[in-house]
């Protein structure tokens, strides 16, 4: 995610989901009771889908 | 179909018990060395490495306690499944650099690389101690799980669950070591995952289905709070549960037992989309309970009014979960109590000479004293057994910061390490049993002694470690050799 010493494309979607992790409480685009529970899953794919790539980039170094 | 009869559960237990005993038989033989006892001859494949974590994870009252947190708090609870979304990043760059020093150096616990790495025999030490001591009330918490579950539904008495279960465990685990509690694991993981998939169909098919179920529930129930205690138990939520895959000795071991680092990179992976599928399970049982059984429930109550009411066919199946569970959880800490003792303890400091037959049979005779103790504290029935388990995530979080600090930051130093360390502990342990009022940072609920020790911890960990020598360069070189493939 740091690459000599600059932040790297995964390194700023990391960021991304960690915001929208730690939102999640307030966040306004989730206020109707059916949202919660599919923003939960959605979130945990997208972090998924970015462990994914992280990995996938790192396993070989 | 009388489907809670004693006779029809304890049939499946039997069967269960049988399936389990075959699995040993069949996986675990030919234990000869050190390597093969403790860590599975760092061996395991991604699938099995992954279901052996999650099984573990999954402790004894997981499908009644957690489901209860989300019957009583709705998704202001989703801070637990939150955590496992970030824990694959945590068990990805922990584990990336313990799994090959683990390799290199013959590491099979937590303390083996606390202690090598911060030169510290005061870590390897007091932190294999502690570690033990507060895992065995947590054993009992498992033992109290499935003898409160067997005495109600099965109708024997508590006292036999209670014995029945922990006997039968460090039997299999002193028999196999970590390839019968690894390949028991894989079982049991499957039997309640599948359990709860099964039950979260046929339970929200019966609410008519995941709109008409919300649509039902109150407010409190489906949406977030916005105060600022909901936001800290949020918070406080996804630290607890970030924090003990990582450091639990019995956890943290699996990242020795995987094969390879492209095993591990899949086992991440795997673990990561299990362990967020379960929080669903979780969420769904506990939303649909309250939907069937009402408020005002007891914590473990509200999921088996909900099964009994509306799936009596799964209460068989149920009783054989809160087993499976506990089981896979009993084993894994068992063994992660044994090694301590015997590597950490043993081997350092009492008998240095030990050969690894001698250390095996000491071993599996502490596994049936640590079994015992577990017995007698389950018999005692603790008034509440999550009290047990929030004890063992407080301590084991402590490690937390002297673990990614050794691994990525090169001006860790030994002494902001056990400083650190025991100050969290000890704070961790006055506010969980003296203080009559909540620590200053308070996040409340399970969490809140060990999140405001843990950030006292981080304090002071960095502040000593910029103010000290950081260890030497020659010693973290040979750890930096290893990580980069030079070793």
């Amino acid at each position: 995610m740091i690459k000599d010493g600059r932040i790297t494309t995964n390194g700023w979607l990391f960021v991304v989901f960690l915001v929208l992790v730690l939102t999640t409480p307030f966040n306004p685009f989730i206020l109707h009771r059916y949202l919660p529970l599919i923003w939960y899953p959605a979130v945990a794919v997208f972090g998924l889908w970015l462990l994914a790539r992280v990995t996938r980039e790192e396993v070989g170094r | 179909m009388n489907w809670g009869s004693p006779y029809w559960i304890a049939a499946w237990l039997v069967v269960y018990l049988l399936v389990c005993a075959w699995i040993v038989w069949r996986y675990s033989t030919g234990v000869k060395t050190e390597d093969d006892y403790y860590v599975a001859g760092r061996s395991v494949g991604p699938f099995a490495n992954t279901m052996t974590i999650v099984a573990t994870v999954m402790s004894g009252g997981i499908y009644l306690g957690t489901v209860g947190f989300f019957y009583l708090h709705g998704v202001g609870f989703l801070g637990y499944g939150f955590a496992y979304a970030v824990l694959g990043f945590g068990m990805w760059y922990v584990g990336k650099r313990l799994w090959p020093v683990g390799k290199t150096f013959n590491y099979s616990t937590p303390q083996d690389f606390y202690g090598d790495f911060y030169r510290s025999e005061f870590l390897r030490l007091l932190g294999a101690i502690g570690s033990i001591v507060f895992l065995i009330p947590y054993f009992a918490s498992n033992a109290v799980a499935m003898g409160t579950i067997l005495e109600k539904f099965a109708g024997v008495p508590y006292f036999w669950g209670v014995l029945i279960l922990t006997v039968f465990t460090v039997a299999y685990t002193t028999y196999g070591g970590m390839r019968a509690v690894i390949y028991t694991d894989v079982f049991q993981g499957v039997v309640s995952l599948l359990f709860g998939i099964v039950a979260v169909a046929v339970i929200l098919n019966a609410a008519g289905g995941y709109a008409p179920l919300m649509d039902t529930l109150p407010p409190k129930q489906t949406l977030h709070a916005s105060s600022a205690a909901a936001y800290g138990l949020f918070i406080g939520w996804v630290v607890f549960m970030f924090a003990h895959p990582l450091t639990m000795s019995d956890r943290m071991t699996r990242m020795y037992t995987i094969r390879s680092l492209p095993a591990f990179r899949m086992n991440v992976l795997l673990t990561s989309g299990t362990l967020l599928m379960m929080t669903l399970i979780f969420a769904f049982l506990g939303l649909a309970s309250y939907h069937f059984a009402g408020p005002g429930q007891g914590l473990d109550n509200a999921i088996l009014i909900t099964i009994q009411k509306q799936a009596p066919w799964l209460i068989a199946w149920m009783v054989v979960v809160v087993w499976a569970c506990g089981m896979s959880t009993l084993d894994s800490g068992l063994l992660g109590a044994d090694a301590m003792l015997g590597k950490d303890i043993i081997k350092r400091y009492i008998k240095r000479d030990i050969s690894q037959e001698q250390l095996i049979r000491i071993g599996r005779w502490a596994m049936a004293i640590f079994g015992l103790l577990a017995i007698w504290i389950a018999l005692a029935r603790p008034p509440y057994v999550w009290e047990l388990i929030k004890l063992v995530v407080m301590f084991h979080m402590q490690f937390l910061p002297l673990l990614i600090g050794g691994l990525y930051w090169k001006r860790a130093s030994k002494l902001g390490a056990e400083v650190g360390w025991i100050v969290g502990v000890a704070l961790g342990v006055y506010y969980t049993f003296i203080s009559s009022t909540p620590p200053p940072i308070n996040v409340g609920g399970a969490p809140a002694p060990g999140f405001f020790a843990l950030i006292v911890n981080i304090v002071l960990f960095v502040v000593i470690s910029l103010l000290t020598s950081p260890l030497p360069a020659e010693h973290r070189a040979k750890f930096e050799r290893v990580w980069s493939g030079k070793a």
